[in-house]
């Protein structure tokens, strides 16, 4: 008895022994994990970060002449390159169209790409398959293959062939119709990827919901405006929030619609990048690198800020979504 | 009974196309009517007036794009080794980047808010002039230098006696590595959702089963995840291919602002073709090897 009892004890200790090895070989290996991670993400932070440092650090920099002496933190703080920016880039107006042009664009983009993003996720209609190959199709084929003639069409826009039976036509260029008539039918900025998003969405939903409705005799658009709409209220807020950052980016198609007026924050900001390149008026004192820094500023300014209090929908939002190949 | 019953179905999924009405229309006239005139154009000769005066002549265009424009084949090969080589780079370090942030640990918040800020500011002009800060001019005062270039790891490199073909792939990947941490954002995105959808249980059963993380990652996280990477790499190609700063966009601008309506309408449809031709063959490529579990 008392030799097994004296062998067990001994491989209790042994194991005990081999537990603790493991303990610390996975408390060590966890460690190493942490301070790699920490140390990975420091240097691609940096990497990312470094551009808006330098930002801040031109943007409220006053001595133009350059001070090796000091990198990061400018050796003479002043406003001088906001103010200046603020008034070429004509701020506050420019700010309050870009707002416009992209709140419009992504709400009327939420409506008409939920609809067709629902379409497209429950009915089995004719030819299903193939107008869902057309919807892949318009994300994959760029606008700039197309603008030329989407620009001559609004440049003498006649409600698509309506107003010609009355020789009527509206020149809508320079106005924000150019984008919001296109989202108003789905063929805004990337719409073709939002309806890709939505049907991912609504696909994803049970039908017990929408047939609890049919039963109590819903129609198929109360059942989705009632139903299907508030239930689908993440993917919304993922179409606006991508649709609207996108809006307020873009500057391939906005420039290529306002010329004269009208024009958002990028458009002008692009003309001013232009003028550095030596196209600009003469005798403006545009001390290049730091105004146009400062202009960068005030550009992504308030995207900062609308990602900084939605960060949290920003980077769920996606996972809600159920994007999949 | 049974054809009434089909015909109520058939009456129902006719709604359908109330909800899609709206696209239909949009696609109609702001997309496949100005892709059928840009197609016009590419094989006319457009003059503007009033209105657009075009006179047929046939493959001119494109004959001239192939065999006279000395830009133009260039640049798309070269945008197509650029691809190449970029694409496979930020999908796996955006795999990487994702399964990182998927882990449990202190400031994890911070660091997805770092990794998904180039997502709202990448796309615009801001980070055209951004990135030209990092820029400076070298000594010879000729060229300009990006500041994330590693001149010195490559002679270090060389000089341990590191072949140079692998030394020069290595050192493009670091001299990259700014526009892949920028170009990567909506990828890191995709695949921290895929991530998400991979069940806890399968890892459990498989650490039970004395399987190591190596094992875990290329038995389970990498099969689970190829929905994912499909959508991913799809996603990079097209990306890298509309971008504004691309080459053939430019090339594409130029002639459009020369007012050489056919000409750029020309240009553009030849590299739709050729995007079309290279996103078709990945995608059978990769779609042959995702891995469905559910349904």
């Amino acid at each position: 008895m008392g030799i097994i009892k004296n062998y067990i004890e001994k491989k209790k200790k042994g194991m005990e022994k081999l537990h603790v090895r493991k303990i610390i070989a996975y408390k060590v290996s966890n460690i190493a994990m942490s301070v790699f991670r920490f140390l990975l993400l420091l240097g691609l932070g940096y990497v990312i970060l470094y551009p808006l440092l330098s930002m801040l650090s031109y943007a409220f920099n006053g001595d133009y002449l350059g001070n090796a002496t000091f990198v990061w933190i400018p050796s003479k703080f002043s406003l001088t390159n906001i103010k200046v920016a603020i008034t070429y880039l004509e701020y506050w107006d420019s700010l309050k169209n870009t707002i416009l042009l992209a709140t419009v664009s992504a709400v009327l983009q939420i409506f008409s790409c939920s609809l067709a993003g629902y379409g497209f996720a429950r009915f089995n209609f004719k030819g299903k398959n193939l107008l869902f190959l057309i919807v892949l199709l318009t994300i994959i084929v760029p606008p700039q293959t197309y603008i030329i003639s989407t620009y001559l069409d609004f440049r003498f826009f006649n409600f698509f062939g309506i107003g010609k039976l009355f020789g009527f036509k509206v020149n809508l260029i320079n106005s924000f119709w150019t984008f919001w008539i296109p989202s108003i039918f789905s063929m805004g900025l990337r719409s073709g990827l939002f309806i890709y998003i939505f049907r991912q969405f609504f696909q994803g939903l049970p039908r017990d919901l929408e047939d609890a409705a049919y039963i109590d005799g819903c129609g198929a658009f109360k059942t989705f405006l009632q139903i299907m709409l508030p239930n689908a209220a993440s993917a919304c807020l993922t179409v606006f929030l991508f649709s609207f950052v996108w809006h307020w980016n873009d500057y391939f198609v906005s420039n290529m619609m306002f010329q004269i007026k009208n024009e958002p924050l990028s458009v002008v900001m692009f003309r001013q990048a232009d003028f550095s390149r030596g196209k600009g008026p003469v005798g403006i004192d545009w001390n290049m690198k730091y105004m146009l820094n400062a202009a960068v500023l005030l550009n992504i300014l308030p995207i900062l800020v609308l990602y900084v209090v939605a960060q949290r929908y920003f980077i769920e939002s996606i996972a809600n979504v159920g994007i999949k190949g | 009974m049974k054809k009434g019953k089909s015909k109520l179905i058939e009456r129902r999924n006719n709604v359908g196309y109330f909800f899609i009405a709206l696209w239909i229309i949009g696609v109609i006239f702001f997309f496949l009517k100005p892709a059928i005139q840009t197609l016009i154009y590419a094989f006319s000769d457009v003059i503007v007036k009033d209105n657009m005066a075009t006179t047929f002549i046939g493959l001119e265009n494109f004959r001239k794009i192939l065999f006279e424009d000395i830009d133009y084949v260039r640049d798309l090969t070269s945008s197509l080794t650029d691809m190449l080589y970029e694409v496979p780079i930020i999908v796996i370090f955006s795999m990487f980047i994702a399964g990182i942030l998927n882990q449990e640990f202190k400031g994890r918040t911070f660091a997805r808010v770092l990794f998904f800020l180039p997502v709202i500011i990448a796309s615009g002009i801001s980070i055209e002039i951004l990135s030209s800060n990092g820029m400076s001019t070298d000594v010879s005062g000729k060229d300009t230098v990006f500041m994330f270039k590693t001149v010195m790891l490559e002679n270090t490199l060389a000089e341990i006696g590191i072949s140079s073909s692998l030394v020069s792939y290595f050192a493009g990947l670091i001299n990259r590595i700014f526009n892949i941490c920028w170009k990567s954002g909506i990828q890191i995105l995709l695949f921290l959702a895929g991530l998400q959808t991979v069940p806890k249980s399968y890892y459990e059963v498989s650490s039970m089963e004395g399987a190591t993380a190596w094992e875990e990652f290329w038995k389970i996280t990498f099969p689970l995840l190829s929905p994912y990477t499909l959508v991913c790499v799809v996603y990079t190609i097209i990306d890298s291919f509309t971008y504004y700063q691309n080459k053939i966009m430019m090339l594409i601008k130029t002639s459009y602002d020369a007012q050489k309506y056919g000409y750029s309408a020309a240009e553009s449809w030849l590299y739709f073709i050729v995007i079309l031709v290279i996103l078709l063959l990945v995608t059978k490529l990769i779609f042959r090897n995702v891995v469905h579990i559910d349904e």
